[in-house]
């Protein structure tokens, strides 16, 4: 509040509701209300994150400021922009112009534009080469970057040129949509660095992401969303020790479920720590395995893993570096060029494979057009006390994909993976798409079948408190790429 | 108000009513309709004869509703066996890169020679009548469907949640059953609706090129060529209200499929 004095605000957002015309069975419409009582400020200079789980309307939030919504939402409540109401004529003159969006994924960028020139498109005024010039220099992307193409880039410098096209447009508020998913600490600490300068050049940053860490980081207030509701809007130095100055209870346990903090009450992992080392052939055995795509460098060449029954190990890296891939080809999706993947001295063959992948996107890996009951069929799951544990409740077996979220949809991919047959469970991101509540929750299931059962956990992350928390020992991808 | 659902259902509804009225009608018609009857030859269309009378003295519309029967079953049944055609070659084209390689041959083969050259040739060597006819449109109306289904095929068998079945130890069958059919088969359900139209259509036309069914049946495409002799002596009635008829039967089936499609996708028609 403290740069706002006396100021109206840039974005005002009151009492605003959202919701969805939605055929339900046959015939009948229903409305499904997303979004409801929803206030919020942001004046010049000033950041303001909102967080809270994926599916939880953040992003609709976005789309609403902008006006970019599908056609069969009906929107309620008050939309000011610099005291004036936001009607749909003055969003199409505003966004791209005073509003400007920094978007989720680098797909976002013209692949076949150069980088430079997608940059200059955005300028108004003056000379566009020279502006943009500048705006590169100043984020640190190397002169030559503007004649290349966003495929020649690495995530980092992708991030980057999105970032300059923000600043590039000379946009009053910019809305930044998960700008940071999964990026190594160097290029986040410099995006998060690029929202810092654009605030203190004057201009409001709404940030939208589900990285509570992050968010403090450089949030003068927080927003905190719980299923399209604000909870609270708490300042961002309330979020210390036991979150004893936060008001709402949903945002304790939020701070209190980080891995950074209390994570899960009652799961001590250092008291489950493998006995000494059984070399009776036992255990997920990856050997000399390597890959890489088309013309592109080796992703990892002889690569060695090994993982014992009932141990969980943690495997640490950023996005881009191959983790996924490995992750794939240990559980059967891909081949390897060379070696083999052996679980007990036997290589998995077509029946029902012993290691099972959790995968990133749950979303992906459901079929849409099955109900919740037939994908645990699929996998012969009928254990209804794991369910109850997951918190898997009975009426959703009966839904639809598309009708639950992100986290509730993990669920059910958790349960999938821990048939009966199962020796052993790769988490790959797991949780990273997901609430810090829902995360331990999650981990707090896994962990228990693991010990009760003698599952070995591969917890693959690019959040190390995390993996600290749930794994005995932990690996750093980078150190047995051999690249 | 009814709302979108409601009324694509409605939309569904009477498209199907309509078409079995004529259907129905063809089928239980007097046959007494359509014997020759000179006293009453080249009459306009009237109340007693709406659609008037041909040089024969048979009631045009008689003849009308009874050969939209006929092309309606003809159509039918070409469609069906079209689409079963599409479907099979899709599925085989799904299970190595050789039957991929092969059935796409054969799709760009079919759609690269003129259709209705091919179809004259198949429905001749087939010995024309009705038998020829439903073999030559079968074999001429399956590439772009199969085209389209076999490119549904290629992106299932690569979505994630395949992977996941085929580690959860499910076999190609089980594999091809619940997840790959139930993709296709709204795909497969819209398309047949929609080749229907294009196979009446070229019945009609063989037809009335005299390579398609025999002049003694009341084929729309046998009456339409057989009217137009009389055109230039002023019986304009003959080739119109058929012609007509003909085009108003293809609108209700492209209307049908179109609003299935709409009710049908989870994805479809959400739009308010």
């Amino acid at each position: 509040m403290k740069n706002s004095k006396g100021n109206e605000p840039l974005l005002e957002v009151k009492n605003l509701s959202l919701s969805f015309i939605q055929y339900k069975k046959g015939l009948r419409e229903t409305k499904l209300q997303v979004v409801r009582d929803l206030n919020m400020t942001i004046h010049k200079g000033e950041i303001v994150a909102v967080i809270g789980a994926s599916g939880s309307g953040k992003s609709l939030l976005a789309n609403a400021v902008l006006g970019i919504l599908p056609d069969h939402a009906l929107l309620d409540g008050t939309l000011n922009y610099k005291g004036e109401a936001l009607t749909s004529d003055r969003q199409r003159q505003l966004r791209g112009n005073q509003i400007s969006l920094i978007p989720q994924s680098v797909n976002a960028l013209d692949p076949l534009m150069k980088t430079g020139k997608q940059v200059q498109s955005v300028i108004r005024k003056g000379n566009k080469k020279k502006a943009q010039q500048s705006i590169f220099a100043e984020v640190g992307l190397p002169i030559g970057t503007a004649e290349k193409y966003p495929f020649e880039l690495s995530g980092g410098m992708a991030r980057r040129v999105l970032a300059s096209t923000a600043m590039a447009s000379g946009a009053d508020l910019i809305i930044a949509d998960e700008p940071t998913p999964g990026l190594d600490p160097k290029v986040l600490n410099e995006t998060v660095g690029y929202m810092k300068q654009l605030a203190l050049d004057g201009k409001g940053i709404m940030f939208i992401t589900h990285d509570i860490e992050t968010a403090l980081k450089i949030a003068d207030r927080v927003v905190v969303f719980k299923e399209g509701k604000t909870v609270e809007i708490a300042d961002a130095n309330n979020f210390t020790g036991n979150g004893e100055k936060l008001k709402h209870s949903f945002t304790k346990q939020l701070w209190n479920a980080m891995p950074q903090n209390a994570f899960i009450e009652g799961v001590n992992l250092q008291g489950r720590l493998p006995e000494s080392i059984e070399t009776d052939g036992q255990g997920l055995k990856v050997e000399r395995i390597s890959y890489h795509y088309g013309k592109n460098p080796y992703l990892f060449r002889d690569l060695e893993l090994y993982v014992k029954p009932g141990e969980a190990v943690g495997l640490h890296g950023y996005s881009g570096s191959g983790k996924s891939t490995m992750a794939q080809i240990i559980a059967g999706y891909l081949k390897s060029e060379t070696g083999r993947i052996s679980v007990n001295g036997k290589t998995a063959s077509g029946s029902k494979n012993p290691v099972q992948l959790v995968w990133q996107h749950p979303e992906k890996v459901i079929n849409p057009r099955w109900q919740m009951s037939k994908v645990l069929r699929e996998a012969g799951m009928t254990d209804n006390g794991l369910l109850g544990e997951l918190g898997i409740r009975q009426e959703w077996l009966s839904r639809w994909p598309s009708e639950l979220s992100g986290g509730e949809l993990q669920r059910f991919c958790v349960a999938r993976a821990l048939h009966k047959d199962t020796k052993y469970i790769i988490a790959d991101e797991m949780t990273t798409m997901l609430d810090p509540i829902t995360q331990a929750h999650l981990w707090q299931t896994i962990l228990r079948l693991a010990d009760e059962r003698n599952i070995g956990v591969l917890a693959i992350s690019h959040d190390y408190d995390l993996l600290k928390r749930v794994s005995n020992r932990m690996i750093n991808f980078n150190h047995i790429t051999n690249v | 108000m009814l709302n979108l659902r409601q009324r694509t259902a409605v939309i569904i509804i009477l498209a199907i009513v309509l078409l079995s009225v004529i259907m129905l009608n063809g089928i239980f018609m007097d046959n007494d309709r359509l014997t020759v009857n000179l006293d009453s030859k080249n009459n306009a269309p009237s109340l007693n004869h709406l659609f008037g009378t041909d040089w024969l003295g048979r009631d045009m519309l008689a003849r009308t509703l009874k050969g939209l029967t006929m092309s309606m079953g003809v159509g039918l049944l070409a469609a069906f066996l079209s689409a079963w055609i599409a479907l099979m070659l899709s599925l085989l084209a799904s299970l190595n890169k050789t039957f991929d390689y092969m059935v796409t041959w054969l799709i760009d083969l079919i759609l690269s020679v003129p259709h209705i050259v091919l179809l004259i040739m198949i429905s001749f060597a087939f010995g024309g009548g009705f038998n020829g006819v439903v073999v030559g449109l079968a074999l001429t109306h399956w590439p772009s469907l199969a085209r389209l289904l076999r490119s549904e095929v290629l992106q299932i068998k690569s979505a994630e949640y395949v992977g996941v079945s085929q580690q959860l130890g499910k076999s190609k069958l089980w594999i091809l059953r619940h997840h790959i059919i139930p993709h296709l088969a709204p795909q497969l359900f819209v398309g047949f609706i929609l080749l229907f139209p294009h196979v009446i259509l070229h019945e009609a036309a063989i037809t009335f090129l005299g390579f398609g069914l025999s002049t003694d049946q009341p084929a729309i495409g046998v009456i339409l060529s057989e009217s137009m002799r009389y055109l230039s002596t002023g019986l304009w009635w003959l080739a119109f209200f058929p012609g007509l008829s003909l085009l108003l039967m293809v609108a209700l089936f492209d209307l049908l499929g179109k609003n299935i499609h709409k009710l049908g996708g989870p994805f479809q028609g959400q739009r308010g």
